[in-house]
């Protein structure tokens, strides 16, 4: 969960002052350097003179504040306040030495170097060099191999369950707080069914569960749910929001991908069979280049590089090269941020500030990224601001390729034809149309008809389509990236080797062939076991999902702006396991809710609140929100009209069609009434159904780690007035009066659907009290009977679903 | 913010229900119990917040232009053009084009105005703080408009009005924080009132679509067809009881204590927003004023008359948007029916503001997503044009009677003090009492801003 913190309204370069030079520099300061001085630098002269320089020239490096002031072997290359006596303004106005030697800056940039040096030359570069940062960022604990704590001494030892515990319980030992009393078994297993599949237990499996006897009691829920085809939805749905899962471009033009959802199945599927996660990562970085036995296999790998497709994309923009330069942005950041908790964007434009993320890092990645292909499809549009960046599908199916070979051709052919009925027919108008006499009408009619039954024909013959996928492939000839200055897709800089970021050391970093972009080699480095960041990364997010909040807060951000680990053994030992496990999810979350820890209740206590009081060492249960889909899928269930599985084409998107929304196509049918699970909800960027918008979903144009949770007046108002909510109270309450035999009953049964427990005979008072008010005043008002009686039930059940408890899990 | 909750079933009288500010939640029942992280998480993030410093204006009314109004032909008087009309401009096989309108002096400021706003330049040119020296970023809808918007034409980021709420909170909780009223569909979309990183409360309130009428207008999920009002006061009062019974139970829980008054405020929502929103609650002269069922001026009339009620009640951002500025043909016939469509709703919007005190507590901007050209084509229409455009700002916070910066002797591009866009949200900013580079959000590992790394407020338009 997000705690909105209104606090930290600061910019983070002035919160973080340790970063700062010795003395404080103005922001007015600070923005002259990085606009006129920093490029410049960076630009024209780190290249001799820096530690990445093999051998600084002349002894001197200008890549710190304090190398620059300290000057090289002809002695300090600025006096601060005093440009005409720094020898590094001769070396610029090429008095002395001839700076650069590739030829003279403008006069207008050597004039900045001077207003800097008057200023009194403020630098915030940190005292050190870049490499001696990244001596410095050794020590930021998340980039160090996680190594396997050993399990912690307690008092208490009778306490924990699992190993985890003993982490868990040590915190609070030392902090002074007691675990308070496990949960009523009614809470757990609300709690771990919705965790683990997103749904409301039935009255059934409680029952059976609150009379088990059996020392495996819990277990056997547990395998129970992550047996189920629900769990993969479930979890699935959250690694959709870090994969920015969108079926459109977004941006202004907003294009349809209506094959995006083979991506979500797969995402689905690979939760539900459990694959390894370096597996996953594998596919989703390099399906295409991964051996497979068959073509099931291969299509099933291919699949998960659809992550790498389905980022936002403006199709509209002119420059090729600026559209690339963000596409491969998007993928850049989308693999960093899910897979590493890095942000990595920063240093498409200038070295990243606080980790040691130098530019050229960003396109040694780049170069991995541009050196693969594309393949999201997308209709060419029409008219002012059509698409100018369309491509290819990858098409499934044993003979996939040779398929699309031929549909692509026909395809060809059918467009060759455009113009020339076009054309016909423009000519016969036009001759019918002369006021002059015309003789050759017959023959213009003729030549209409012709290229008409040439498209019959064609059509006629035409070969199905194959089943498409958004994927990547690799390019013929792989490139390696230029650099970019300051992010501008003009301004080119260095071309830098294909590779990955050197905060990582591995003892054996896989090597980038020649021949080939460099994928395979990324997604094998991204699982090395050294890799400090995957393995943790990824426990910190099942973490997150089942106890309410990561270990490390900043779920997408293990830098250096990152929040520390609250546990950092706890997440270590989590990590390494999870390799031991051969990277198996259900395993690890087997784990986690099989704890003491998982089974605590959620009350209230004085005496740990006033000791620590934000529950940072988890001495109760976290009680938690539910997400949008899962209040709708609870509405679905409880009314009965949940159905299982995807739309019939996969995707509401699907059928609406490839084009541009609202311009082709109208994008009412997005927002129409569905009884599908939500997953399956059609998810087009700006298009997010009216749930989700209400109930904090993410922006699917975004990696969302952590959902934002409010608490606000319009969601009150959607569950009193929305269409949806009205819908599926009035089946809840068909169901009641045909299920239940009197109204105690039929309370009895809501009650034990909706919240998993029975009413108290106060709840059950307050609930005949407002059926029957609400029944006769109806009646009174003139509605027969019946209907009367429907529709208070139906208030009934609306109030069950408006009700706080409905929604939250304690 | 010091009333305590009140009785739970004398919670909906209307008179409170409008005069109802952020107070009265629950959770301040807890504020002693430590500040914890559960407590601050379930404070009402829309709750009133103070800004960084002293603010000139706590509400913005912004007038959306869309299509990219011609300067030439509005607020920025050329009379060169005029003079080289016919002779050969920049743009290839484009001649000057001099504007077919007559401009005058009007007020003590003598700014000039052409003859389409004849209500604005008589009654409140010297109210009128008029830059004419604005350029951006893009000239192409589809980028320009999410740029005025969001400050960013590359990615999606928040929208301005979801800052600004984000920044200041809202005075009324019984009504949406940021309304758009006519919003565009495409270009954009949702984008351009949308929170993107920032939570989904912050995001605009949408009614109604550009180009559409708004008779009728009103909030999704305020009401239903399904149960008769007082019923559904009952059914509100049966889910209070169920929500303060597990709250009984879970003794401290700030996140119930949350669910509770939103129940309550959603519930007042419900009466507020369709009085708010009823024009026949005005008197004959208002209606008059503004030009409702008097043809031309009935449709912005009533949009700008919804903007000062909503403003009136304590909105904190409020977009109408009137289109139809894209002249690139039938500039001169297009243009005079926009003047009538608008000049008397803004007009009065400006009057009624200053009648009802509300004039120096809110900003009134209005402009198009950029300018036009000074060259002709199709007739008689002109281009887009990004480098050098007008805009207006009026109200609390902005000296009134000023022309601040110029174009060049045709109109094309601004030459002296020009003000970019992240200037102008920069200023806008500022006027509500926030520093633009302080109000950042956290996303992504860095934080963000309206104005990205960018923007200067523009300290000489500021009373």
């Amino acid at each position: 969960m997000k705690i909105i913190d209104f606090s930290s309204t600061v910019f983070c370069i002035l919160i973080a002052p340790s970063f700062l030079s010795a003395d404080e520099i103005s922001d007015a300061d600070l923005k002259f350097f990085e606009s006129k001085i920093r490029p410049v630098l960076v630009k024209e002269c780190y290249k001799c003179h820096s530690i990445e320089a093999k051998k600084s020239q002349g002894g001197f490096r200008l890549d710190t504040r304090k190398s620059l002031r300290d000057g090289g072997e002809s002695g300090p290359a600025i006096v601060p306040g005093k440009p005409e006596e720094s020898l590094l303004i001769e070396a610029l106005r090429h008095e002395s030495f001839e700076m650069p030697p590739s030829g003279r800056l403008d006069d207008a940039i050597i004039e900045d170097f001077v207003v800097w040096i008057q200023r009194g030359a403020p630098d915030p570069r940190r005292g050190k060099s870049r490499s001696d940062q990244s001596t410095d960022s050794a020590l930021h604990w998340s980039f160090q191999a996680p190594v396997r704590p050993s399990i912690p001494q307690v008092q208490n030892d009778a306490w924990p369950r699992t190993d985890l515990d003993y982490f868990i319980l040590q915190k609070q030992e030392a902090a002074g707080v007691r675990p308070v009393d496990d949960a009523h078994r009614r809470v757990w297993i609300r709690r771990v069914t919705f965790d683990l599949i997103g749904l409301p237990p039935t009255p059934s499996e409680v029952e059976t569960f609150l009379y088990d006897e059996s020392p495996q009691a819990y277990e056997k829920v547990v395998d129970r749910l992550l047996d189920s085809p629900h769990f993969g939805e479930r979890w699935g749905r959250h690694w959709l929001d870090v994969a920015r899962y969108g079926e459109s471009t977004g941006h202004k033009r907003n294009f349809t991908f209506p094959h995006a959802w083979r991506f979500r199945d797969y995402v689905i599927h690979s939760f539900n069979v459990d694959k390894p996660y370096d597996q996953f990562i594998r596919e989703q970085i390099a399906g295409d280049l991964l051996p497979a036995e068959n073509w099931q296999q291969r299509d099933e790998q291919n699949l998960g590089t659809g992550f790498l497709a389905i980022g936002p994309k403006d199709l509209i923009m002119g420059s090729d090269s600026q559209y690339w330069a963000d596409v491969v942005d998007d993928q850049i950041d989308a693999t960093c941020q899910t897979f590493l908790g890095l942000t990595v964007s920063c240093a498409r434009c200038h070295d990243h500030k606080f980790d040691p993320i130098p530019t050229k890092d960003y396109y040694a990645l780049a170069g991995i990224f541009h050196s693969a292909e594309t393949l999201y499809g997308t209709n060419p549009g029409s008219g002012a601001g059509s698409n100018a960046h369309p491509s290819e599908l990858y098409a499934l199916g044993e003979n996939g390729a040779e398929q699309n070979r031929i549909y692509l051709e026909f395809q060809e052919k059918l467009n060759s034809l455009v113009k020339p009925i076009q054309q016909a027919e423009n000519a016969l108008k036009k001759a019918r149309d002369s006021k002059e006499p015309v003789d050759n009408i017959p023959e213009l009619e003729q030549n209409v008809k012709k290229v008409h039954q040439q498209r019959k024909e064609l059509l006629d013959a035409s070969p199905p389509r194959p089943d498409f996928a958004m994927a990547m492939r690799e390019k013929e000839k792989p490139t390696n990236a230029h650099v970019l200055i300051a992010g501008d897709a003009k301004s080119k800089g260095d071309l830098v080797p294909r590779g990955f970021l050197s905060l990582v050391k591995l003892s054996d970093t896989p090597t980038i062939d020649e021949d080939n972009s460099g994928r395979l080699a990324l997604a094998e480095w991204l699982v090395a076991p050294e890799n400090p960041l995957t393995a943790r990364v990824m426990v910190n997010r099942i973490w997150q999902h089942l106890f309410g909040e990561g270990i490390v807060p900043s779920v997408n951000n293990f830098g250096a702006t990152g929040k520390s680990p609250t546990h950092p053994e706890l997440l270590d030992y989590l990590a390494t396991q999870f390799v031991e496990d051969g990277w198996s999810i259900k395993r690890a979350i087997r784990r986690l809710v099989l704890s003491r820890t998982y089974r605590l209740a959620s009350t209230h206590d004085d005496k740990n609140f006033a000791v620590e009081p934000d529950n940072v060492t988890l001495w109760r249960m976290r009680s938690r929100r539910l997400e949008g889909e899962i209040i709708r899928d609870s509405m679905l269930v409880v009314s009965g009209r949940f159905e299982p599985g995807p739309p019939e084409h996969g995707s509401v998107v699907t059928d609406l069609g490839d084009g541009c929304l609202v311009r082709q196509l109208d994008p009412e049918p997005l927002f129409q009434s569905q009884t599908f699970r939500s997953v399956y909800l059609p998810t087009c960027r700006f298009f997010v159904p009216e749930i989700l918008e209400i109930f904090d979903g993410p922006s699917p144009s975004l990696v969302t780690g952590a959902r934002a949770v409010t608490n606000v007046p319009s969601q009150t108002l959607y569950l009193l007035n929305n269409d949806f909510v009205v819908e599926q109270s009035q089946a809840a309450a068909q169901r009641l009066l045909k299920d239940g035999a009197g109204k105690q009953q039929r309370i009895d049964l809501l009650y034990q659907t909706a919240f998993n427990r029975r009413p108290t005979s106060s709840e059950f008072e307050s609930a005949i009290e407002f059926i029957q008010n609400a029944q006769q005043t109806l009646s009174q008002r003139g509605q027969p009977n019946e209907k009367a009686v429907q529709t208070a039930w139906a208030a009934f059940c609306q109030a069950v679903f408006t009700s706080a408890e409905f929604r939250y899990i304690h | 913010m010091t009333t305590s909750h009140g009785q739970p079933n004398s919670l909906f009288s209307r008179r409170q229900a409008l005069k109802s500010a952020a107070c009265g939640f629950g959770y301040l029942a807890f504020a002693g119990l430590a500040n914890s992280q559960a407590s601050v998480a379930n404070q009402n993030p829309l709750a009133p917040k103070a800004p960084h410093f002293r603010p000139r204006a706590k509400r913005v009314i912004f007038l959306f232009m869309d299509g990219g109004p011609s300067q030439m032909d509005t607020f920025d008087y050329k009379p060169q053009l005029t003079k080289d009309d016919g002779k050969p401009g920049q743009r290839r096989n484009a001649n000057l084009f001099g504007s077919p309108f007559s401009f005058k002096r009007y007020g003590e400021s003598g700014l000039w105005v052409s003859e389409l706003f004849p209500n604005i330049a008589n009654r409140h040119i010297d109210d009128l703080c008029v830059i004419r020296s604005m350029h951006t970023d893009s000239g192409s809808h589809p980028q320009a408009v999410p740029f005025l918007h969001t400050g960013n034409l590359q990615f999606t980021r928040p929208s301005s009005g979801a800052w600004v709420l984000y920044g200041l909170g809202t005075e009324n909780q019984n009504l949406p924080g940021f309304i758009t009223i006519n919003p565009p569909k495409i270009l954009g979309g949702a984008q351009n009132y949308g929170s993107a990183f920032l939570p989904a409360c912050y995001q605009g309130t949408a009614m109604g679509r550009l180009g559409r009428s708004v008779k009728g207008l009103s909030m999704g999920n305020l009401s239903s067809d399904n149960l008769p009002r007082d019923l559904q006061l009952e059914q509100i009062r049966l889910v209070e009881k169920m929500n303060r019974g597990l709250l009984d139970q879970r003794q401290v829980d700030p996140q119930i204590e949350g669910a509770i008054s939103s129940l309550e405020l959603g519930s007042r929502m419900q009466d507020a927003v369709p009085e708010v929103m009823d024009l026949t609650r005005e008197s004959k002269e208002t209606l008059d004023l503004y030009g409702i069922d008097q043809g031309d001026p009935d449709e912005f009339g009533r949009q700008c008359l919804m903007a000062r009620r909503f403003a009136e009640a304590g909105v904190r951002y409020i977009e109408i948007a009137h289109t139809n500025w894209d002249q690139h043909r039938r500039l001169t016939g297009d243009l005079r029916l926009n003047g009538r469509q608008t000049d008397q709703p803004i007009a009065a919007l400006l009057t009624d503001l200053q009648q009802r005190g509300l004039w120096d507590d809110t900003l009134v901007i209005w402009t198009g997503e950029f300018g036009r050209l000074p060259e002709i084509e199709n007739g008689d229409g002109r281009s887009h044009n990004p480098a050098g455009y007008t805009m207006w700002m009026a109200g609390g916070g902005v000296k009134g009677g000023m022309a601040y910066g110029t174009t060049d002797e045709h109109g094309r591009t601004a030459v002296e003090n020009p003000v970019h866009l992240h200037d102008m949200h920069a200023t806008m900013l500022h006027i509500l009492g926030l520093d633009h580079e302080r109000l950042t959000f956290r996303y992504s590992g860095r934080d963000f801003r309206l104005t990205d790394v960018f923007g200067n407020v523009v300290t000489d338009v500021l009373a």
